[in-house]
């Protein structure tokens, strides 16, 4: 069932059974787990079906510190969220991204991977991936020319991922929602303020406003904000006209611990014979499988580093591709997505990689960014237009991340010559360790985590193991705000994972 | 595989091309242009590269200066003994070679100009650089 808040008379008055706000990958896979249930489901979606350049300015916001792509462009604003433009990446996490690591400060979930490897399964459905197998022998089984760089792997191991369509959220599941007789779709309905009962433990009310000048409210049991980590942490700061530090924030937590993935080259590896290296050959909407290099979880420990993983792309191919973060620069996310996109399409034009493979290709590292308090979202002073503060993006990296890719490429490297296979340059920003500066062309993945970070103890995390938020009986967070460390995997797998899991708790609670 | 067993395996003889080393007190009898080449590095760096990696190996061994010390330090194996009677072209390869390997598999790793390398092309180098500046 879909309504356009614009056509609703003024201060209609909604009431439902759950409400999620939010019509992204979380916030959809959470109310098609609730279709064809005795429940009525209220869904909110700030925007339309279609982009609307309006909307998508509540987004814009101030970036500090490490320099990062416009806030406006690196969210999307309407049904769908920003599935509207995902290049469908996917792999889960690993067992110690959720381990408590004596060598990183504030790690430790406390959930575990097995805990989330039945919802890892569910969520292979929604973004129509193959089998939840990310065990390189089970790709090889159907493929035996995929072979690994290293075949010694006591240090390195291939980290299968699986690449989704990608499944477009806004047209894949458009009809499902919309017909759907106990879900309730209100477009233009954009979340300004969540209100709470006089002691600020249960929220009993939200508003949403549109610019057609419409005040609506929202009543429901239970609560869930699925808008994306920057936009979930934003909503529940600017929610501060009865508890002035905001809800949820009693210990100072919302908003820090803000994580992206760094995404940079780093090295180059060099082989004495030409190969095309397939399992580490990606080509967009045909790959269904391929392998990056990670290093085992006890190098990790022996050497005190962060989790990362290295793709492996030809380097000529490579070396035509300008940055991320140089391509990625406009506030409309229609023009940044056509410079970015476009770099890839003509790169792959001028480039001619013989069947046979090439004997150079360039490292670019995915790795995890150490939790930090420092790194946050906050309000800024400036509000958007219907009223709510604007969101400050403060990115902060540290010396620990450089240290880290480093250290994976020395491995790399190690191996690689070990092997006999050839030799691994490190980019220069890396070769001098005690330089701890980070070079132009550093980036990151557009995944935001972190923001209302999972920990049982309220005074190390915003939300429990459920997701819930400590001292709000029926306010839940959904998405990768609640990540508690980042991984080395992009978010989007491990995020639909999570909210179906929530999803199983809220149906039991109700 | 000890040195002393890969001697035993792979010694062949050839005519000895006799170079004493500069600087040092130890008389090498093999050319410090076969000792400055390392084989496999050279496959996909070019000579300049090469010799760039030997001139900042140089910067970060102090005392690894001259050609002689380098020499001998290629030539000398774990226990610390060097055989200045070697004196086959094809062995002395074969001994960079089986060097190189053996820096791989104990981790004796050097980290120059960015290029992660065996400690003895990295010295290679700076024999290719010092002959050839």
């Amino acid at each position: 069932m879909h309504t356009d808040g614009r056509h609703l008379e003024n201060n209609t008055l909604i009431e439902g059974d759950i409400c999620i706000v939010g019509a992204g990958a979380a916030g959809i896979s959470m109310a098609l787990d609730w279709d064809n249930t005795k429940y009525k489901v209220i869904l909110l979606e700030g925007g339309g079906f279609e982009y609307d350049q309006r909307i998508q300015e509540l987004y814009a916001g101030k970036t500090t510190g490490q320099r990062y792509f416009p806030l406006m462009s690196s969210r999307l604003h309407y049904f769908g969220g920003t599935t509207g433009h995902w290049a469908g990446f996917c792999s889960p996490m690993d067992p110690v991204d959720f381990a408590k690591r004596n060598w990183v400060e504030h790690s430790g979930w406390p959930i575990n991977k097995e805990d989330l490897d039945p919802f890892y399964e569910r969520a292979q459905k929604k973004l129509e991936l193959g089998p939840y197998n990310y065990d390189m022998a089970f790709w090889q089984k159907g493929d035996p020319s995929l072979l690994p760089l290293v075949k010694n792997d006591s240090v390195l191991w291939n980290k299968m991922w699986q690449f989704s369509p990608p499944t477009r959220f806004g047209t894949k599941y458009k009809k499902n929602i919309v017909e759907s007789r106990n879900i309730h779709l209100y477009t233009y309905a954009n979340l300004v303020n969540i209100i709470v009962n006089e002691t600020g433990s249960a929220v009993t009310a939200m508003t949403v406003k549109n610019f057609e000048g419409k005040q609506h409210r929202i009543r429901a049991k239970k609560f869930i904000l699925a808008c994306s980590a920057i936009q979930n942490a934003r909503l529940l700061l600017a929610s501060n006209h009865q508890l002035p530090n905001g809800l949820g924030n009693q210990n100072d937590l919302v908003g820090r611990y803000f994580m992206e993935h760094l995404e940079i080259k780093s090295a180059q590896l060099w082989l004495f014979k030409p190969s095309p290296l397939k399992l580490y050959a990606f080509n967009f909407g045909v790959t269904k499988a391929r392998a990056e290099l990670a290093i085992h979880s006890k190098k990790q420990e022996e050497f005190e580093i962060l989790n990362g993983t290295v793709a492996l792309t030809p380097l000529e191919v490579a070396e035509k591709i300008k940055p991320a973060i140089e391509r990625w620069n406009q506030e409309d996310p229609r023009k940044s997505g056509d410079r970015f996109f476009g770099g890839y399409s003509a790169a792959g034009k001028d480039v001619h990689v013989p069947v046979s493979g090439t004997n150079s290709y360039q490292c670019f590292t995915r790795i995890e960014q150490a939790p930090n308090p420092s790194s946050r979202v906050t309000l800024h002073a400036e509000k958007d237009g219907l009223g709510v503060p604007r969101a400050t993006l403060h990115w902060e990296l540290t010396s620990f991340e450089k240290r880290s890719i480093r250290k994976i490429h020395e491995l790399i490297g190690e191996e690689v010559g070990r092997a006999g296979m050839g030799r691994l340059k490190l980019l220069d920003y890396l070769a001098d360790k005690n330089d701890n500066t980070w070079p132009d062309f550093t980036g990151g993945g557009w995944h935001h985590m972190g923001t209302t970070r999972m920990s049982n103890d309220p005074k190390q995390g915003v939300v429990d193991s459920n997701c819930k938020v400590h001292g709000i009986s029926n306010l839940y967070m959904a998405g990768s705000s609640c990540f508690t460390t980042a991984g080395a995997p992009n978010p989007t797998l491990t995020l639909v994972a999570l909210t179906l899991r929530l999803s199983d708790h809220v149906k039991k609670s109700l | 595989m000890q040195r002393r067993q890969f001697i035993q395996l792979t010694a062949v003889s050839s005519a000895a091309i006799v170079i004493t080393g500069i600087g040092c007190n130890q008389r090498h009898s093999v050319s410090y242009e076969l000792l400055g080449k390392p084989e496999e590095l050279a496959q996909i760096c070019d000579l300049k590269t090469l010799k760039e990696i030997g001139m900042a190996y140089r910067l970060q061994a102090a005392s690894e200066m001259d050609a002689g010390k380098l020499a001998t330090l290629l030539l000398t194996d774990s226990a610390g003994s060097s055989d200045s009677s070697i004196s086959d072209n094809a062995f002395v390869q074969s001994l960079m070679n089986w060097k190189i390997k053996r820096d791989f598999e104990t981790g004796n790793i050097v980290i120059v100009k960015g290029w992660v390398l065996a400690l003895t092309e990295a010295r290679q180098c700076a024999l290719l650089f010092v002959n050839n500046p």
